[in-house]
């Protein structure tokens, strides 16, 4: 359960003053699928990073959970985040140092996760994300889709409640996007409850429903009938 | 997880490329320099605690004179230590006397003979082991190491010089002189570096009482108090407050004494033993000061380093803001993230310290060279691995946590743009270059000003010609050696004096005047001559005249000028003077001549002739003909006194030992001056290196748009030299304050001018210019588009 009230973001640069977010209330419920579409700059990405608790509010409430997270410090959000959120973007975010196994593993190597467990669930992760053949092989040696394979088996390897994505289609040419989308949408039938921020209607669809967001406000929604 | 976090560790280093390179390597150079220099300074420190009662143990030194005429002197006459032995002074424990040997120095072991250099021989009362306590005795009894009054003590490296074994008690030593014969009574482990006693080859004290033979109205040894030749040392019971003993002993020398002229008595000072090493006998920490400098260096070089590496790793950490943001959404906390860069740290720490421990083994020669060190440094030693520890938890401390706790703190948002660091940071990075500049400017200026002090003493008018001389040691033969080699057509001058001019003259306050305050306890050095001493070694004479040949000027003193102005004699030619029991008069003043190191002025100094007192024979060979001079002198030699080896010694070779310590100072300045330039350049080089980097787009964009390579070369290399010109303002009023302090370490000194600033400025300039510009040349120089793909 998500929901956020009159939630409020200001960017204050030392010239300008931006509001990000102007007044959002948003609600999401368990297991929905929900995609928040709009034009360049209209806070798409800001909302996400704090319902990710990524980020504060400047004003508004926020409850993540039955908890009240708007006011929390860094470090609070952190401990909340910690395998309850899975995070994927649309430039996919791996560690190039770290091979796609480790990349898989990190969630769970934060959670103190058992070695034994862990392999379990990494190697789980990775067949299920097909991409278990590459499991040695460092990012940079992956295409596009193989990489964004990888930051969804990272994701949702500590089998987060919630998983948050950013644009996840956006680098992927459209065979391996709607792949990512199918993915997506298996997830959710399995019960995570997903967001995503996305610029395509084709993949919009793929949600339950569609917030339209516009200059920080939500102006619509569509309801997926 | 630590194996994870271990392999990251590893990845990231051997990722970084010549980054690591730079940084392991600066580091490593770093840490091995200022280990050797604090070990050294460790040296220093414990300087005579091998003594297990060091700290009860004291030298008692005696004053002379009172206000400018106030001397100290680390020796006494017999008697005090007489009376700290006999065991009636409350508080001593125990006592004992040190001194110098001068009586013979060739001995004879089996049929070789060699000729000991002074300072290795020494005598010391019986008991001199068991005071101090901290000399090994390999062989032989340390209570009883003169079995008998024919018994000498060797060191280990004496007896395997003399026997071929270390195991040389009972064997026997001949004194070439007397031909008497002494047997080994024991052995000791050589001496360690860090003992302020030194000799090597020691006789009983016994041997110079029985080779006494008057002093005045003193028939004893130990009852000559007028003689200052002796070291005593005395060990208190635990609490005595030493001032009270010193007291006590003065007392007894008033008493024992009872002179009409108290201005002639001493005052008896006592000095710690472990201080004997750093402190002159007045107090003055003048072995302290150079201490503290190398301490000081060793600290300068390591900030460097740490500087560094924290430039380094705050301006690489742009590169890894992405990860960190990642790692945060992944689940990372902040101290994960630190855990994971102190790792990172370490790793890169202990790959240095494994690169200072090899650079430190290859250092460990120039060290030994540099320091006059023979031993001391061994990777075997623990307490050198405690060091080594040490200095590396130290650097982690000061270059490691800074680094971690700031990329740690990244906002993961901002650093998923690749946007980890701040303005502040960048602006961190700007004052640790200005920092790191301005200690190499420091170091540089200093480098120039001491070097140039040191150019100033050589090239100091000494007073006299030193050219082509070299002097022998001739003891009651001189006068015949003068004659045989004064007519050879390879000798220019012949000359002779009580010794050679800078192992130092005999020092009196025996002395009488007109104008002379009653009770003025004045010290002058005093000297006998050749009547042609003055003229032919070129001292100049300002006033008066030379000695005439013959006994006719046996009762004229020649003094200096220092000595003139000293006394206060007003019109001094013809002046009554009276030294020791001569009376006579004043009949000529020289112009100072210099034979004492440059800390001191020259001192008051009265020539006069006493010709059984020249035991030193002064030849000045013609330009073309030293070496014949020299081959005449050995044949002369080899036929008047076959049984003593031919010795001899440049003047020049005696004045430049004269400036053996400045010039060790003017060595090590200009290595560690060049190391911290060196490191402050590594790191420059990599910031350049980070900032073209980052800039490659804008490079290329520039370049599309049509900027020349000049200007781009101009805009990367302004910001740094703008830096490097910051640190030479803040650097130049420091430097010239420390060297400006150094200087008065000297009685004499240049000034500093400009020109030195001007110089040291341009210098770091220079050096800077070529680290950055080389960077932002190979950046200038990239292709545009591929600059541009690049991102
Ligand atoms: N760190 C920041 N500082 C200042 N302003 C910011 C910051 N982050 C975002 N903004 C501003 O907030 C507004 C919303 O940005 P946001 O990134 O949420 O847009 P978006 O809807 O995700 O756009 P896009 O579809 O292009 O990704 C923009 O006007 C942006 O300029
Ligand atoms: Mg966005």
């Amino acid at each position: 359960m998500i929901q956020t009230v009159n939630l409020q973001k200001l960017f204050a640069t030392e010239e300008v003053e931006t509001t990000a977010l102007n007044g959002i209330n948003m609600d999401v419920k368990d297991g929905e699928f929900v995609a928040i579409m709009g034009p360049s700059g209209c806070g798409k990405s800001t909302l996400l990073n704090i319902i990710g608790l990524l980020d504060n509010p400047s004003d508004g409430q926020y409850n993540f959970y039955g908890t009240e997270v708007s006011k929390m410090t860094e470090r609070e959000r952190a401990q909340l985040r910690k395998g309850s959120i899975g995070f994927v973007f649309q430039s996919f975010n791996l560690i190039d140092e770290l091979t796609v196994y480790e990349n898989v593993e990190l969630p769970l190597l934060y959670l103190k996760t058992p070695a034994e467990e862990r392999k379990t669930r990494v190697e789980e992760a990775l067949n299920r994300m097909n991409i278990m053949h590459r499991r040695n092989h460092f990012p940079q040696q992956l295409s596009g889709g193989q990489q964004q394979r990888t930051a969804i088996a990272r994701a949702v390897v500590a089998k987060p409640k919630l998983i948050l994505a950013d644009e996840p289609t956006g680098n992927l040419d459209s065979k391996n996007g709607e792949e990512v989308m199918k993915l997506l949408g298996e997830l959710n039938d399995e019960g995570t409850t997903i967001i995503m921020v996305t610029h395509s209607p084709y993949d919009a669809g793929f949600a339950h429903r569609t917030v339209n967001l516009f200059d920080g406000k939500v102006v619509t929604e569509n309801i997926r009938v | 997880m630590l194996t994870n976090t271990l392999k990251l560790a590893w990845r990231n280093l051997t990722a970084g490329g010549w980054y690591s390179v730079l940084n392991v390597g600066g580091l490593a150079v770093v840490l091995a320099v200022s280990v050797l220099l604090l070990w050294w300074v460790k040296d220093e420190l414990t300087f005579d605690r091998f003594h297990p009662a060091a700290d009860r143990i004291y030298r008692i030194n005696s004053r002379h004179g009172t206000g400018a005429d106030e001397q100290y002197w680390q020796s006494c006459p017999a008697p005090i230590g007489v009376a700290a032995m006999s065991g009636r002074v409350p508080g001593i424990e125990k006592a004992t006397r040190l001194a110098g040997l001068y009586d013979f120095n060739s001995l004879r072991a089996g049929n070789q003979t060699y000729a000991e250099k002074s300072n290795d021989l020494g005598y010391a009362d019986e008991n001199f082991l068991d005071v101090f306590g901290g000399f090994r005795v390999l062989y032989g009894n340390i209570a009883q190491p003169f079995p008998t009054p024919n018994s000498v003590v060797l060191t280990e490296a004496m007896a395997l010089k003399y026997f071929g074994t270390a195991n040389a008690v009972g064997k026997t030593l001949t004194v070439v002189d007397s031909n008497r014969v002494f047997s080994v009574g024991a052995v000791l482990a050589d001496l360690p570096d860090n003992s302020s006693y030194h000799r090597k080859i020691i006789f009983p004290m016994s041997l110079r009482k029985r080779l006494f033979t008057g002093n005045g109205p003193w028939k004893l040894m130990d009852d000559d108090w007028g003689n200052f030749s002796f070291a005593t040392y005395v060990k208190v019971a635990p609490g005595v407050d030493p001032a009270r003993v010193a007291k006590t002993l003065t007392d007894i020398q008033n008493k024992a004494r009872n002179t009409s002229e108290p201005g002639q008595l001493s005052t008896y000072t006592t000095q710690a033993l472990t201080t004997l090493h750093l402190y002159e006998p007045d107090g003055h920490d003048t072995g302290l000061q150079q201490v503290r400098m190398m301490g000081l260096i060793a600290l300068l070089l390591l900030s460097i380093g740490c500087i560094n590496y924290v430039n380094l790793t705050t301006a690489r950490a742009t590169r890894r803001a992405r990860e960190v943001g990642v790692r945060k959404v992944v689940g990372a906390e902040s101290g994960h993230l630190m855990g994971q860069l102190l790792v990172e740290s370490l790793l890169t720490l202990a790959l240095s310290l494994v690169l200072a421990v090899g650079l430190i083994q290859l250092m460990i020669p120039f060290y030994r060279d540099l320091t006059g060190k023979t031993l001391g440094f061994s990777l075997l030693d623990p307490q050198v691995w405690l060091f080594l520890v040490g200095a590396l938890l130290v650097t982690l401390l000061l270059a490691g946590v800074y680094p971690a706790l700031l990329i740690a703190r990244f906002d993961p948002i901002r650093s998923l743009r690749g946007r980890g660091v701040t303005g502040s940071q960048a602006g961190l990075r700007r004052v640790l270059v200005v920092t790191q500049f301005a200690l190499a400017t420091g170091l540089i200026f200093s480098t120039l000003v001491i070097g140039n002090q040191l150019s100033f003493l050589q090239k100091r008018e000494l007073g006299f010609n030193k050219t082509h001389i070299f002097t022998i040691q001739t003891n009651d033969k001189t006068e015949a050696f003068r004659k045989a080699l004064a007519n050879e057509s390879s000798v220019e001058h012949t000359a002779s004096a009580t010794t050679e001019l800078t192992s130092g003259m005999g020092s009196t306050s025996d002395t009488e005047w007109d104008e002379k305050t009653p009770g003025r306890n004045f010290m002058m050095n005093q000297m006998s001559v050749s009547h042609n001493f003055v003229q032919d070694m070129g001292m100049t004479l300002v006033a008066g005249r030379n000695f005439r040949e013959g006994k006719a000027d046996s009762l004229s003193f020649i003094v200096n000028e220092t000595a003139i102005r000293d006394m206060g004699i007003s019109n001094p030619i013809g002046k009554r003077f009276k030294l020791h029991d001569w009376n006579g008069q004043i009949i000529g003043v020289v112009k100072d001549f210099v034979f004492s190191s440059a800390r001191e002025k020259v001192p008051p100094t009265i020539l006069f002739l006493r010709p059984e007192w020249n035991g030193t024979l002064y030849v000045r060979a013609t330009g073309q003909n030293t070496k014949q001079a020299l081959a005449t002198a050995e044949r002369i030699w080899k036929q008047n006194s076959p049984q003593y080896p031919f010795e001899y010694r440049f003047l020049d070779d005696a004045y430049d030992q004269l400036y053996k310590a400045e010039q060790r100072t003017g060595q090590l300045f200009r290595f560690f001056a060049g190391i911290a330039i060196l490191i402050s350049c590594l790191g420059l080089f990599g910031l350049a290196a980070y900032t073209a980097e980052q800039r490659t787009k804008e490079i290329g964009v520039r370049k599309v748009l049509g900027a020349s390579i000049p200007s781009i070369v101009g805009l990367l290399s302004k910001d740094f030299l703008t830096l490097v010109g910051v640190a030479i303002v803040i650097a130049s009023p420091v430097a010239w304050w420390a060297m400006n302090n150094w200087l008065h370490e000297f009685a004499y000194q240049i000034s500093i001018e400009w020109w030195v600033f001007a110089l040291a400025g341009l210098l770091a300039v220079g050096i800077a210019l070529l680290t950055v510009s080389f960077q932002s040349i190979r950046a200038a120089l990239m292709d545009p588009v591929k600059s541009l793909r690049s991102e």
